[in-house]
């Protein structure tokens, strides 16, 4: 029933305002259960949609045990509880089309669970039972662990994988962000199932952890439901990592060697804090210069099939160009160049504009589930407040054009390169040019 | 930029009446023009946007070897200019003036073009999508500079080793016709591709009666129906059907299972891949159905396949999967083996396989819980009316909209029994194509060669010696004899001759010594003596020739291989 497809990669503008999304914030409440929160948006499809996040993600381990956090979602979601054998836990998923998984990222973990609104009840359970008493088992340790380094393995063959970690090592070293969540082959050696254990114990408190709850489901109901899988969650004492703004005042070059059939750039620019008036302006800058890349590099000279710019609006935030190119000191050169116009000329009154209508777009498809809605409304949670992603459209919409063009000189200074493909096409010089 | 005002016309002025409702989901409305363009609108208020596609029964099926990758293009030059916006920059001005989200696919048998935009400029997609549909302009330079961007998607693919296996076992599954199975295309071919080249398409399949409009969000299916007649009441049909008028070839079955391996210095862990020609929608829907219950089957945690292999440790990852189509739909199995034990889960995969379609391979809850798994799948995809429309274009493309809307029920009839014979049909027994992906180095440290071998020709395991010698053991006889008894123990059912020459001036007894040391060997490693066409008159077999030439002499120097068809 799959389907094998080929994407045309698109240019995604909208034009039109974003009256309605104020209709999401008012159904959005924040809801404190016993002192612990729980971020709740009733809605009227069938789907539920529940996540607990875990704050603090990178911030939470130590480089040496990259991967402990993942590694003891993995077990506590797959491995069965106390009450559930895992082959009980796994069949009555099954039965119920539920799913309930686990997945660490840069600044957060969280552990999803879905499924249809008749079976909430009997999903919860066993997702009660996943987060205050998982087995932990030795062999299922084992198991995970061989599990995850033949994902990392895998991870290396995949160029874009192996772009990122080679990116956020080199532009993030010796902070949080050089950490990779998936591990290391050499950390997964080394990690043991106590560590596992503590971990878990460590991160799973009344301060550092929070629900968000996106479904067809009763208040009432919902928050009998927390009371009693909070109860025996110990309070805690959390105090969430300060973020660190880059400082890249100059260009360098981070290259690889890889025979392939094409060749791999990604440049990491600095970029202001999560939800400052900055960061709003910033994510339109790079909306604007994604599409003038497009423009200039795919349109007007066929340089290469996927040219991007996207802001990363991360606790610790970074901005990106990106290219694959068979010719990359052209297409380099076509950025360079694109960056140097906008930070001297700036974008147009109507480039603005027309970048704010967009992200309604986007917006509203990312309405559309429930799980994506859960992800969001956490997300900028872990970072501050769920209410950054509900007047996102009207953060954005406040920004005016000289803002942009400000964040834009005053952000873009310097490129941290990365690059992973034929050394022979292309000399460090065109990478190492002033902006 | 020109913003129209919305007129819409009353459904009483439509001339055709609606499809038949009585099988259609409630939110499900559908017409068909005069010109035989279909409609399909699905109202759906979850969010204020509307999703405009156009589906047209156009991609890699249809293409020939000097087609293969033009439909691909195709759908790239359609966001480029027409007659309506004379240049990609005007038709990109136009999307920001809309504020349009787009997008296209190409596949198999499908090629679908998508708007998604504010409820309230519904009319003003529809008018878009019918410039781009019906007036393309093929401007030569535009065509000249969108090749190296379809060849940068075409390179972004080959750089991840998993493509190279892919792209390896396809053109062994699907042998002569491969390009009709490949839509990324030969990028030679899309190179050379020309104006005329793209007209002929046009020409052949770009008709309303060969396309269907899908409309899905908050919108109101009178109106919309009404402005569809309004805008593309008056594209001509063809007058042909174009599946008639040329046809698409069947594929040829997998004659005989094969082996292939694919070292590649990227490639980090090992992975299995194995395919079958699977059942389709227009020769056996029966077992369309039952193969997706039995993938889903398959993919239980609880489900014997992943106990045996994954929670074994065996493997990391099994997957079973299989691909509706309307010509034939492929049988995938991917299975990421630990490297230390790759020799066992090969063997364990094969163990699962041929218990497949035994009584007790898996419970009745089991069977339950595949079909109520994909009902609860088909909800989850409701719930995203902007991706949700593509599931259904892919079912007017791959079987009808019918199918679709009575799929559950239909699961829902899938028995124990349909799933051993859809096994028995397709699976169990049957030829087909698996391969491997190693990095270099791999199959020598792992042994693979001892249980994989790549499959060569008959012609390729020609053994040659040296004069008077038994060189079985040289390199190269070696492999190839390591590959034939592989080849014969996949292939159970195959017999071969062997056939052993000598020529004048080698020792006379040299050529039945080779037979028989060929012979031993074949015994040895457990192929029955029967499997060998023409023991009884070995001296039918050996072959003395007369050569004149050196070169002559050490071609004649050999054991040579032949299936023997029953």
């Amino acid at each position: 029933m799959k389907k094998i497809v080929i994407s045309f990669l698109s240019a995604a503008v909208l034009l039109w305002t974003g009256a309605v999304q104020a209709q999401s914030k008012k159904t959005v409440e924040e809801i404190m259960v016993d002192g612990y929160k729980v971020i709740y948006k009733p809605t009227a499809n069938k789907i539920v949609s529940v996540r607990l996040f875990i704050k603090g993600g990178t911030a939470n381990y130590t480089k040496d045990k990259e991967g402990v956090e993942n590694l003891a979602l993995d077990i506590a979601t797959n491995g069965g509880t106390s009450k559930y054998s895992k082959s009980d836990l796994n069949r009555q998923l099954d039965r119920m089309g539920s799913e309930i998984s686990g997945t660490s990222g840069l600044d957060h973990a969280n552990i999803a669970m879905s499924c249809i609104s008749k079976n909430f009840d009997a999903t919860w359970a066993i997702f009660e039972d996943v987060i205050t008493s998982p087995l932990f088992d030795e062999a299922e340790f084992k198991k995970q662990t061989e599990a995850m380094v033949s994902n990392v393995q895998q991870g290396k063959s995949d160029p874009d994988t192996y772009l990122n970690d080679m990116a956020m090592n080199d532009a993030f070293a010796n902070l949080n962000y050089d950490k990779k969540t998936s591990g290391s082959e050499e950390s997964l050696a080394k990690i043991t199932l106590d560590d596992v254990k503590s971990h878990y114990k460590k991160v799973m408190n009344k301060k550092q952890t929070f629900l968000v709850v996106v479904g067809n489901i009763d208040k009432a109901q919902l928050i009998e439901k927390v009371k009693k899988m909070i109860k025996s969650m110990p309070e805690g004492n959390y105090t969430p990592a300060k973020g660190t703004l880059l400082t890249i005042n100059s260009s360098t070059l981070n290259p690889e060697d890889r025979k392939m059939a094409t060749n791999y750039i990604r440049g990491v620019i600095n970029g202001p804090a999560y939800g400052t008036e900055e960061s709003y302006a910033m994510q339109l800058a790079f909306g604007i210069l994604y599409d003038r890349l497009f423009d200039e590099i795919r349109t007007k000279r066929s340089l290469s099939y996927a040219p991007a710019a996207y802001y990363q609006s991360n606790v610790n935030p970074c901005a990106n160009v990106y290219v694959t190119t068979t010719d990359p000191a052209q297409a380099v050169q076509v950025i360079i160049d694109e960056l140097k116009k906008v930070k001297t000329e700036g974008y147009s009154e109507t480039e603005v504009k027309n970048q704010k209508s967009a992200y309604i777009t986007t917006y509203y498809m990312g309405l559309e589930t429930n799980a994506a809605q859960s992800n969001g409304l956490g997300n900028a949670e872990v970072k501050g407040s769920y209410k950054n992603y509900v007047d996102f459209i009207s953060n954005i919409n406040k920004v005016p054009a000289k803002d942009v063009n400000a964040v834009v000189k005053k952000y873009i200074q310097g490129i941290r390169w990365s690059y992973l493909g034929d050394l022979t096409k292309v000399k460090s010089d065109i990478f190492l040019q002033k902006l | 930029m020109l913003k129209k005002l919305l007129i819409f016309i009353g459904a009483a002025a439509l001339s055709l009446p609606a499809i038949a409702q009585e099988k259609l989901p409630d939110n499900f409305f559908m017409k068909k023009l005069n010109n035989g363009l279909e409609i399909l609108v699905i109202e759906d208020a979850n969010v204020p946007l509307a999703t405009i596609e156009i589906v047209v029964k156009n991609g890699a099926y249809t293409e020939d070897p000097e087609y293969n990758g033009l439909s691909h293009l195709y759908e790239h030059m359609f966001f480029k200019a027409n007659k309506t916006y004379p240049s990609q920059k005007a038709f990109l001005d136009r999307v920001n003036d809309l504020g349009i989200s787009f997008n296209g696919t190409t596949s198999d048998e499908r090629v679908n073009y998508f708007v998604t935009l504010s409820k309230d400029k519904v009319t003003e997609g529809l008018d878009f999508i019918n410039s781009a549909i019906r007036y393309p302009l093929f401007d030569t330079t535009e065509m000249r500079k969108e090749n190296p961007v379809v060849a940068g998607e075409f390179q972004r693919a080959e750089s991840n080793p998993f493509f190279g296996l892919f792209d390896r076992m396809n053109k062994e599954v699907w042998q002569d016709n491969y390009s009709r199975k490949n839509p990324i295309g030969d990028y030679k071919i899309i190179y050379s591709a020309t104006a005329e080249k793209m007209n002929v398409i046009k020409n052949k399949y770009y008709f309303p009666n060969n396309s269907l409009l899908a409309v899905c969000g908050d919108v109101d299916h009178n109106k919309v129906f009404a402005e569809i007649e309004r805008i593309y009441g008056d594209w001509a049909p063809s007058g042909f059907d174009p599946f008639q008028k040329w046809p698409i070839p069947e594929f040829k079955p997998i004659e005989y299972a094969k082996q292939v391996v694919i070292e590649s210095p990227n490639a980090q862990v090992p992975l299995f891949m194995l395919t079958y020609h699977g059942p389709d929608t227009r020769n056996d829907i029966n077992a369309t159905y039952a193969a997706d219950v039995f993938s889903y089957i398959l993919q239980q945690k609880n489900a014997k396949l992943y106990k045996e292999l994954v929670e074994t440790g065996l493997a990391f990852q099994v997957n079973v999967g299989y691909q509706t189509a309307k010509y034939v739909g492929p049988i995938q199995i991917i299975m990421v083996p630990s490297p230390r034990k790759i020799k066992e889960a090969y063997e364990v995969l094969w163990k699962n396989i041929n218990e497949w379609d035994s009584d007790d391979y898996f419970s009745d809850e089991q069977l339950q819980t595949a079909k109520d798994m994909l009902s609860i799948q088909e909800e989850y995809g409701k719930e995203k009316p902007s991706n949700y429309i593509h599931t259904v274009t892919f079912w007017w493309c791959s079987a009808t909209i019918p199918y679709y809307t009575n799929y559950e029920s239909n699961l829902q009839k899938v028995t124990r029994e349909d799933i051993k014979n859809y096994v028995r049909k397709y699976i169990k027994g049957k030829p087909y194509v698996m391969g491997v992906m190693l990095r270099d180095g791999m199959k020598k440290s792992m042994n693979t060669n001892s249980f994989f071998a790549p499959t060569m020709s008959m012609e390729e395991y020609t053994l040659n010696f040296n004069l008077n010698e038994l060189n079985l053991a040289e390199e190269k006889n070696a492999e190839k004899m390591n590959s034939l008894i592989q080849w014969l123990k996949i292939n159970p059912s195959a017999n071969i001759s062997l056939e052993a020459y000598t020529h004048d001036g080698e020792k006379k007894s040299i050529g039945s010594e080779r037979y028989e040391a060929v012979l031993a060997a074949l015994k040895n490693a457990g192929i029955a003596e029967t499997r060998i066409i023409g023991t009884m008159n070995k001296a039918f077999q050996v072959k003395k020739v007369k050569a004149d030439t050196e070169e002559l002499k050490a071609a004649n120097r050999k054991v040579t291989f032949s299936i023997v068809k029953k």
